[in-house]
């Protein structure tokens, strides 16, 4: 009885997140489709306004130098880099200071070790200029993005605008795979974007509006994900977050699942627990579709992802435990089990509506997959055949299984607070 | 300011998401309508078989034609294995219909009686051919209501396959209303609970294992089966 009342919960579940599912995969489909009023308007630049780029460095002597030139050599003629060394016990500083001979506009600040939004709110106590770009130490940039980023500051109510992140130099398949997670990503936020949903600002290459930065507070010192708490604040402020398309940054992607799930750790706890800190912003006409859609989306995305991996657990296991129990009341007769293996298959077994939804996920997959990589101006083939096999049929069910964890430590975190 | 709100994205996604749920369903009750078809297709053509094979039993017995007994237990013997899996498909099918439960009871009506004229026949034809082989009928309901059916079934199912055409297994789910011949079996055969398998005169209350099974049944046969040496 029990078995059975567990088996009716996680159809019942399943059963809600397919339907879930289906709900954003219309509603994103008709974002794409739809005109929008506030379609990102620019103006050319004539006035080249003062920019602060600040790069927090925690032991980053291998990349420091790429970051830092990248920085340095942006094709703009108002600009200052600070690189904010946050107690590093590498050279990183030692690079910085040698780097500095060669560029003027480079400049070192040295911290105790106190994260990273807090190198970023010294980095922003400094800031001279009239826009601050956060650049993580591990990422590169195109010598034209603030040329082609800037112009989208027209309207004053701009908070910050966003670049397209793409994994640098994928190598193995779980680099590869989160090269198609990135370029999706990005898709979807430039749909975002349209509806003014965006909810992060990741470290690589945001700009800021200096004025509305300060005007809103600092970044949160404390915050697991500093750039979606900023992001969250700045659409409680009723600030426009834009996402650009056809601006490149790349980013250096974990090369093994014990880096992804520890940046995984952070990024999706860090969802959770910031939609928990502005829950007033739920289902809010004052927020409007970012109350309505991005805010629930953010938890439901976790809740989809268990209830995914859970049941495919549960359905796939299933009938290999029966039979190993029952094999138990044979003594384990395998020899007359694989004598007498008949396929005895009719075409009405299948289950159609699983298959139907399955079919259609994969068709939506294809055209998300297609469209994502015409908008970032990528080949979709560009790494192989074999590395979106692997992205559309494995990486999911790791990010479930990452989920698991991130889940007990939510709920660990819970019973410890209360 | 006051946000946007997009209000038409919202509602056409849930009219659509909605349209696309109902479509899902309708092409389930498509299915589920061809899954009765198929069933009462295939029904028809095994009661076909049925009254072939009791017809050529009469012609072996009228004009004692003996000789020709081989053949015809071979092919009653393919009918019953085209029975048995038509009826665990239809078992499968009635557990995830959405409306036509009553259709597919209906069904499994006609196949519990068909599996008891075979088994009349089988029992019949034993002396008419001096067949060596022990007939079991298998009582059982649904897991829900019989924690141990699933395991027995797996048991008898493993020793058909060890037994082959030397052991016949008939099964009834005494559960499905309206059928008093079910009734009727269960109640010659003192069947009180599930699972109970009846050898013979034999009844065997409740989860049965294999051992005490195979002990009973190779105790029925004139040569020792392959099974029963070991």
């Amino acid at each position: 009885m029990e078995a059975k009342l567990i088996e009716t919960i996680i159809r019942g579940s399943l059963w809600v997140t397919y339907f879930l599912s289906l709900y954003f995969a219309v509603f994103w489909f008709l974002v794409y489709y739809a005109k929008l009023n506030h379609q990102e308007r620019k103006k050319e630049l004539k006035i080249f306004g003062k920019v602060t780029i600040a790069i927090p460095a925690y032991n980053e002597e291998d990349s420091i130098e790429i970051t830092a030139k990248s920085a340095c050599s942006l094709d703009y003629p108002n600009l200052e880099v600070i690189v904010v060394d946050d107690g590093s016990k590498d050279n990183t500083a030692k690079i910085v200071k040698k780097l500095m001979k060669k560029y003027s506009n480079l400049s070192l600040i040295q911290q105790s070790n106190r994260g990273k939004g807090a190198a970023l709110n010294n980095a922003l106590d400094n800031a001279t200029g009239e826009y601050f770009v956060v650049f993580d130490a591990d990422s590169e940039i195109k010598k034209d993005a603030l040329r082609k980023m800037l112009p989208y500051f027209s309207n004053k109510n701009v908070a910050v605008v966003l670049p397209v992140l793409k994994v640098r130099r994928p190598k193995n398949y779980l680099q590869k795979m989160q090269w198609f997670e990135y370029l999706i990503n990005m898709f979807f936020k430039e749909l975002m974007s349209k509806l003014n949903c965006v909810h992060v600002a990741p470290g690589p290459f945001s700009v800021y509006r200096t004025s509305i930065l300060r005007k809103v507070g600092k970044f949160d010192e404390d915050n697991l994900t500093e750039d979606l708490e900023m992001a969250f604040r700045l659409q409680k402020h009723d600030y426009r977050l834009i996402q650009l398309l056809d601006v490149d940054v790349t980013t250096i992607a974990p090369e093994n699942v014990k880096q992804l799930y520890k940046q995984r750790n952070r990024w999706y706890k860090g969802a959770i627990l910031n939609a928990w800190n502005y829950k007033s912003m739920f289902f809010n006409k004052k927020y409007g579709d970012f109350s309505f859609i991005q805010m629930p989306t953010v938890i439901l995305s976790g809740i989809i992802a268990l209830v995914m991996i859970f049941s495919i657990i549960y359905f796939a296991f299933k009938p290999y435990i029966i039979f190993f129990h029952n094999m138990y009341f044979v003594d384990f007769d395998f020899i007359t089990v694989i004598k007498n293996l008949t396929f005895n298959i009719h075409i009405l077994d299948y289950n159609f509506a699983v298959l139907a939804i399955g079919v259609a996920m994969f068709v939506v997959s294809l055209f998300i997959i297609k469209k994502s990589h015409v908008y970032t101006r990528e080949k979709v083939f560009r790494h192989g055949f074999w590395s979106i096999f692997v992205y559309m049929n494995f990486y999911f069910l790791l990010l479930g299984t990452m989920w698991i964890g991130i889940a007990v430590d939510l709920v660990r975190r819970k019973k410890q607070k209360w | 300011m006051v946000r946007q709100i997009s209000k038409e994205i919202y509602v056409v996604a849930s009219i659509l998401t909605g349209v696309i749920f109902l479509l899902g369903f309708f092409l389930g009750m498509v299915i589920e309508g061809k899954r009765i078809q198929y069933v009462e297709t295939e029904s028809k053509k095994q009661q076909l078989d049925l009254n072939s094979v009791q017809l050529q039993y009469s012609y072996i017995d009228q004009l004692s034609q003996q000789n020709n007994c081989e053949a015809v237990s071979k092919t009653f013997e393919k009918n019953i294995e085209n029975l048995e899996s038509t009826r665990i498909r239809l078992e499968n099918f009635n557990q995830n219909a959405i409306l036509g439960k009553s259709d597919f009871e209906t069904l499994m009506r006609e196949y519990s009686l068909a599996q008891i004229r075979y088994w009349l026949l089988a029992e019949k034809t034993k002396q008419l051919c001096n067949r060596d082989i022990v007939t079991v009928l298998y009582f059982f309901a649904e897991d829900k209501n019989c924690s141990d059916c699933n395991e027995e079934a797996f048991i008898l199912t493993h020793m058909k396959k060890q037994f082959k055409d030397k052991l016949l297994i008939f099964s009834f789910r005494p559960e499905l209303k309206h059928e008093p011949m079910i009734d009727l079996l269960a109640n010659a055969h003192n069947v009180e609970k599930y699972p109970s398998i009846v050898i013979d005169d034999v009844t065997f209350s409740g989860f049965t294992e294999k051992d005490a099974l195979l002990k009973h049944i190779c105790s029925k046969y004139n040569s020792t089966p392959e099974p029963c040496k070991t």
